[in-house]
């Protein structure tokens, strides 16, 4: 509303008329003595012209109740800075993590390439949502150690039911004694998936050894003794207790350790 | 009673210690347990033996977690594959825009 039109006032009426807040006024309002209407001048329409007058004014008293500065539309450009910059954030995380993500993943999926990618993807996209969700905390942990974790959990709840184990094994008829469980139970070494990866790393013998023992043990040995996890984070991720990560470690090793017999023997070499 | 528990040395530690022995080899006993397997493995050759295998494992299987500086003949991709990113990438803008 115009200055103006805040002070006009009938000018047969003192300014008791005069509205003490924008809020309140009236422009319709007729005067105490009932002979002009309150918001009029010469030279402006009186209100009763029609839709468009009262349309103005309530424009204007809009305006006002906003304490005279302009209306501020929902900015839309701080939203999407932010959402950017998470993104941003948290893209920089993944390149500085995903190499070592992929070889957990060959590790966890048997050194198959495919699955390990696919593994890998998922694992990201729900890493990314708990990251939007701040369910990152930078100072409870490395970010290394939260995103192995979801990678591990993604694979115990979707890539066990799913995994097609060319052996010829199951989850369900492994047993947990790995070599020393009744040999139609485990993979000969020949039989072990994606057999050309393990012929290009430096330490076949353990590589092999790692892929025969069980699930359960496997996951223990690469996220304790391959990625050094912390106890307490391998047993969250494993969703077990410390003490039952600690044992199933030492079945583990005792069990890496004769496997590695095993091939050493098999190969002549000791 | 030394006999019992002091056998030949072959790799694994007493069946009784052999939780405590591992936990030792990877430095994350502490307090009463660590102390105890500590003066174990000292007077028995088996479970000595057992810690020296397990440390010795245990360095292998850390340098699996390390990245190769031999490069091999045909090195694993170190990153996803170009068409697993876009899709990736796609993934996180529609979570973007869901919100």
């Amino acid at each position: 509303m115009l200055y103006q039109e805040r002070t006009r006032f009938c000018p047969k009426t003192r300014p008791p008329f005069f509205p003490a807040k924008p809020g309140n006024f009236n422009p319709a309002a007729v005067c105490p003595l009932g002979t002009m209407p309150f918001a009029s001048t010469m030279s402006d329409p009186a209100p009763s012209n029609g839709p468009q007058q009262r349309a103005d004014w309530r424009d204007r008293l809009a305006f006002l109740s906003r304490r005279g500065r302009p209306s501020r539309e929902p900015a839309a450009a701080p939203e999407q800075s932010a959402a950017a910059e998470r993104r941003a954030a948290f893209g920089a995380l993944v390149r500085v993590h995903e190499a070592d993500l992929l070889r957990v993943a060959r590790r966890l999926c048997r050194n198959s390439e495919d699955r390990a990618q696919d593994l890998v993807q998922d694992a990201l996209v729900r890493a990314y949502e708990a990251f939007r969700a701040g369910r990152f905390d930078a100072e409870a942990g490395s970010a290394r150690a939260w995103l192995v974790r979801i990678l591990t959990n993604h694979f115990i709840n979707e890539y066990r039911r799913t995994q097609k184990w060319d052996a010829g094994l199951t989850v369900d008829t492994l047993t947990s004694g790995g070599a020393a469980g009744p040999p139609q139970t485990h993979a000969a070494p020949g039989d072990v998936p994606g057999q050309v990866l393990l012929s290009e790393t430096l330490d076949e013998p353990l590589e092999h050894a790692l892929a025969e023992l069980s699930d359960r043990l496997r996951l223990c040995v690469l996220l304790v003794d391959v990625e050094g996890l912390e106890y307490a984070d391998a047993a969250r991720t494993l969703g077990v207790p410390i003490g039952t990560v600690r044992s199933r470690l030492a079945r583990a090793r005792l069990q890496l350790q004769e496997l590695l017999k095993d091939y050493a023997r098999e190969r002549g070499i000791a | 009673m030394a006999a019992l528990f002091h056998r030949t040395p072959d790799g694994t530690p007493c069946p009784h210690l052999r939780t405590l022995i591992s936990a030792l080899s990877d430095g994350s006993l502490s307090g009463i347990a660590r102390w105890y397997a500590t003066q174990h493995a000292k007077g028995c050759p088996r479970c000595a033996a057992a810690l020296v295998a397990l440390r010795a494992q245990r360095e292998r299987l850390r340098a699996l977690g390390l990245p190769s500086h031999d490069a091999p003949a045909a090195p694993p991709a170190p990153a996803l594959s170009p068409e697993r990113r876009a899709a990736l990438e796609a993934a996180w803008s529609r979570l973007d825009e869901i919100g």
